[in-house]
């Protein structure tokens, strides 16, 4: 198995059972939740179903490309599916085993771990799926996202593809997973690995990151005045990546730290607030010929 | 129905045995904290709840696994207790005329009450003859109550944190899949959390996926070991321990039965096996905390040592499973493992690059708690208690200063990376890496203790109880100060839990300190809200000890009276309220109180003037006037008792005190006879105004020899027996 087996595995099995294959989101996002296919989704009554890879990065968890486990840029498989359906723990067991993972010769666990969210306002209920001893993915019942109560509780499968990966492949450093045959990780992602770290660690211009979440955050409110929501979303996502930014470059202080994250939560409030009130005024599109879904 | 043969065939049931009841909610894995108390709850609520519904059962028991919260009654009796109720109409002589026949009063009740005139019954009662309406509602099938009953019952479970699901309303510790109900062989017909219940339960998730038939309630717990589900915890717990006993053998060693971790395990399976795993030699460089933080917490799995208590290189792990597969199962959680202690020996490694000193600075950057600043701010503010406890305990300068560095360094350790990845191991790291540095013991065992008291355990060196004492006055200190009190049951920044390990690590150590003095020399008692920060500060310290000296079995009205004379000096107020205590349950109590109360209750408001001696004419006063100089003798002595501060710190310590105080309270027995004398022979309120202000002035010397030591007005006489609720 490649690391893109794994990808190919997932997307088939969850195109079968329903899902909307999405793409990566093309913006800067810290995980697969800050997709608007899952945090804008997942509110209000509307049933959704849709998996997607998520590069998601963490500019403080970056190694230069030198630490066998934690990378600047990881991969996440994302399945949101809204309302949770009832058998969706054995939908989940059931996508391990297409990977080809018999159960019956592990031990999968499911440790209780809520999540939250500080900047997103979102938080949810759940466990770290442990498989032998290694967490290979979290799954979340969401309770709030942007501050709101959800009428329709949406279950997250993040499956983390990396450690899923070398713990199959029994690869202790990431960067030897063969990614297709005849190549590996590290032949594809190393280098990256390396400018970025330099990039957010050493030479990232604080005043430029600065003036960046304050024009994104100004552009945020003017686009939410203008009844644009998705628009004004992505500088709220712009806003949370610089903020990562400037924390990996030890450059937001104590008190600082809360009050830019206070910041970016208020807008993804406004975000999700008008994001419904807009679904609302169009009738809630997707419960169209569902009346069992709501 | 034809009877089906089988072992139960020849046996014959008594008439009065009932069915079994079986109620069980299935449910997605629980919280093992959930699973534990949703099966308390379930213990103590069912029993309550079938007795209000009329329902006889013999026996309730419940169980839970990550997967199920079990509800199991035995001999439910068929039928309700019929329910007889009786309403009294009017009097017998109103309800029947002359000639016996029942009026129109007895006619207009019986309408009323729903039942002919002619059923009216006829009863004696203390007030005279009354006629009563009977009414007897039979009680209706077992069955038909539970039906309701039962979903009240899961209703009214609670969590520290529900959740929903789906697009439902109702919160549950975790999404509930099913529900079996059962009384003998028949399904109690009922729904909760939108889930109907039936007869089908769930095996092992993994072991046996499909759903089974459960025929009837006496073979549930059978039809669930036949699918790989262990119901009881008690016996799942004897099976990891034995597994776990036996892998450790395996390899020579013997397991750490850790009781924490043996009872979270033993609600993350329902099926366990054990298995012992190896990892290399060189970890064992690692501190031994590092690695059982590392096992323990992070991957649930039990240590290894050998017969001197050495760890050996090894680890047990539980399965939620059989054997088969076992030896991957193995080989995976040592690959992990390994990656781990890879992880924390890189961090170990690096955090030893720097000392914990030169780190100080850097905490300028890690918040301790909104609005209070950060872990540096915190830092300086413990160098100053520090100082202040110096003082006021009167610390040799040597201990003083080891205090001082413990309290500098004391934080240093947060901001390693062994920290960082481990946070439960905040103080133990930085115990450890003070000692490599080469700090004195005293500073490193005081950095590692200052977290204490944890349960039961409290600080066991002095330097590591005074800077656990800081860190805990600090914290409480500052959130007075910043408005943070805790109100109801909430308690987010865990204020009381700071109180309670404040007044536990004083009482313990016998620390003299003035209450007061510490939250002034700590600077709180300064500014706008200083006098609400002190007040506040004493008033939780205060609740704390009050309910301390409550559960050692005081009752509360001792305690309340010892703590009013004052509670700033904590081991003083505790040694009033146990000498208090003891001296309360002797027959002398009852003059010493009897004296105080009547001296109490005839002061006005304001103090009278000092007694005279040419004033006291009568023998009672002069009698009385001779007790009170004698007593007064001691006075002076008792008074320095209350005082840390006076002489050189070598205050009395507690149990001192107590005896002290208790022989003093003995000594006050001597002024019961000439109080009493002193009443029975003297009018207190005579015409005079110098005589009766003097024989006043004689009063408030008995109430002043008393007070300082409790306020007696607070005991609630027929209180002193037991204790009571607080």
């Amino acid at each position: 198995m490649t690391f893109q087996d794994l990808v190919l595995g997932l997307e088939r099995y969850w195109a079968a059972r329903g899902c909307v294959i999405a793409q990566p989101y093309d913006l800067e996002v810290g995980a697969g939740t800050m997709h608007p296919a899952t945090f804008l989704r997942a509110l209000g009554p509307e049933p959704w179903r849709v998996a997607y890879v998520q590069p998601s990065r963490r500019p403080a968890d970056g190694r230069y490309g030198q630490n066998p486990n934690r990378l600047y840029q990881h991969h996440q498989y994302q399945v949101i599916l809204k309302p949770s359906p009832d058998d969706v723990q054995d939908a989940y067991l059931r996508s391990l085993r297409a990977l080809g993972i018999e159960l019956r010769d592990h031990d999968l666990r499911f440790l209780e771990d809520d999540w939250a969210d500080q900047t997103l306002g979102a938080s949810g209920v759940g466990w770290q799926v442990f498989l032998d001893g290694q967490e290979i993915s979290q799954f979340t019942y969401f309770q709030q996202a942007g501050g709101l109560e959800l009428p329709a509780i949406p279950v997250e499968l993040t499956y983390g593809l990396e450690r899923i990966a070398q713990f199959v492949l029994r690869k202790d450093n990431v960067f030897d997973l063969e990614w297709a045959p005849g190549i590996t990780y590290g032949e594809i992602r190393r280098e990256d690995e390396f400018e970025h770290s330099t990039f957010a660690f050493e030479t990232a211009d604080v005043d430029m990151l600065r003036h960046t979440f304050a024009a994104a955050e100004a552009e945020a409110g003017r686009l939410l005045d203008a009844g644009l929501t998705v628009p004004a979303y992505e500088h709220v996502l712009r806003c949370s990546h610089t903020f990562n930014l400037l924390d990996a470059r030890g450059a937001v202080g104590v008190a600082e730290r809360a009050s830019l994250m206070a910041r970016c939560r208020v807008l993804a409030r406004r975000c999700a607030e008008q994001y419904l009130k807009h679904r609302e005024e169009l009738g809630w599109p997707l419960l169209r010929g569902r009346p069992d879904a709501a | 129905m034809p009877r089906r043969p089988g072992p139960a065939a020849g046996r014959r049931r008594s008439p009065r045995a009932g069915a079994r009841l079986v109620f069980e909610i299935g449910t997605e894995e629980l919280p093992p904290q959930a699973a534990w108390d949703g099966a308390r709850q379930l213990a103590e609520q069912a029993p309550r709840a079938l007795e209000s519904a009329r329902i006889a059962v013999r026996r309730v028991t419940s169980f839970s696994t990550p997967r199920r919260l079990v509800l199991i009654a035995d001999d439910v009796q068929p039928r309700q207790r019929d329910l007889v109720r009786e309403v009294r109409g009017p009097a017998v002589r109103v309800a029947y005329d002359a000639h016996g026949r029942p009026t129109a009063a007895a006619e207009g009740f019986a309408r009323g009450q729903g039942v002919p005139v002619s059923a009216l019954e006829r009863r004696v009662t203390p007030q005279g003859e009354y006629v009563y309406a009977v009414r007897r509602e039979p009680g209706a099938a077992a069955a038909e109550v539970l039906r309701t009953l039962l979903p009240e019952l899961a209703a009214g479970l609670t969590f520290p944190k529900a959740m929903r699901w789906g697009t439902g309303t109702v919160r549950f510790a975790r999404p509930v899949r099913w529900l079996v109900a059962l009384l003998g062989s028949r399904v109690i017909a009922c729904e909760f959390a939108g889930v109907a219940a039936g007869r089908r339960t769930y095996g092992h998730r993994i072991l046996h996926p499909a759903a089974v038939p459960v025929p009837r309630a006496g073979s549930y717990e059978a039809v669930l070991k036949r699918s790989f589900v262990l119901l009881d915890p008690e016996e799942r717990r004897r099976r990891v321990a034995d597994a776990a006993r036996k892998a450790a053998g395996e390899i020579g060693g013997r397991v750490v039965l850790d009781a924490d971790l043996l009872d979270e395990t033993v609600q993350l399976v329902e099926w366990p096996e054990a298995f012992v795993g190896r990892f290399a030699d060189e970890f064992l460089a690692l501190p031994r905390e590092v690695l059982i933080t590392v096992m323990q917490h992070h991957q649930k799995y039990f240590a290894v040592e050998d017969a001197g208590g050495a760890l050996l290189p090894a680890f047990v792990g539980v399965r939620n499973g059989d054997r088969r597969g076992l030896a991957i199962v193995r080989e995976g959680n040592e690959w992990v493992l390994r990656a781990r202690l890879a992880d924390g020996r890189f961090f170990f490694e690096e955090d030893r690059k720097r000392r914990l000193a030169d780190r100080v600075q850097g905490l300028q950057d890690l918040v301790f708690l909104d609005r209070l600043g950060t872990m540096a701010d915190k830092t300086v503010r413990l160098e100053r208690l520090a100082g202040v406890l110096a003082r006021l305990l009167h610390l040799a300068p040597s201990q003083s200063d080891l205090l001082r560095r413990a309290a500098h360094l004391s934080k240093a350790d947060l901001i390693t990376q062994v920290v960082r990845e481990l946070p439960e191991l905040q103080g133990v790291m930085g115990g450890i890496y003070a000692r490599l540095d080469g700090e004195p013991a005293a500073v490193a065992d005081a950095i590692r203790e200052q977290y204490l008291p944890r349960g039961a355990v409290l600080p066991s060196t002095p330097t590591g109880a005074y800077l656990a004492l800081a860190d805990k006055a600090d914290t409480l200190l500052s959130a007075l100060a910043a408005g943070m009190a805790p109100s109801g049951s909430q308690d987010p920044y865990g204020l009381r839990r700071a109180a309670a390990g404040i007044v536990a690590i004083i009482l313990r150590r016998g620390m003299r300190l003035s209450l007061a003095d510490l939250a002034r020399g700590a600077g709180a008692a300064a500014g706008p809200d200083g006098a609400r920060v002190l007040e506040e500060w004493q008033s939780a310290l205060r609740q704390r000890l009050r309910a301390m000296l409550i559960d050692e079995g005081i009752s509360y009205d001792t305690v309340d009276a010892a703590l009013d004379a004052g509670a700033d000096d904590l081991v003083d107020a505790a040694a009033r309220a146990r000498a208090l205590w003891e001296f309360r349950r002797t027959a002398a109590f009852a003059g010493v109180y009897t004296a105080f109360d009547r001296a109490a209750r005839i002061l006005p408001d304001g103090a009278p003037g000092p007694v005279r001696e040419d004033l006291c004419a009568a023998p009672a006063e002069r009698a009385l006037l001779q007790s009170l100089r004698d007593a007064q003798t001691d006075a002076q002595a008792w008074a320095a008792l209350g005082d840390p501060t006076a002489g050189d710190g070598t205050a009395p310590g507690a149990d001192e005190l107590a005896r002290r105080y208790r022989a003093a309270l003995e000594r006050l027995a001597a002024l019961a006879a000439p109080v009493d004398r002193f009443f029975e022979d003297v009018l207190v309120m005579d015409p005079d105004e110098g005589v009766r202000q003097n024989r006043l002035a004689l009063l408030a010397g008995v109430v002043a020899l008393v007070r300082p030591i409790a306020d007696l007005s607070r005991v609630v006489v027929g209180e002193g027996k037991a204790a009571a609720p607080s």
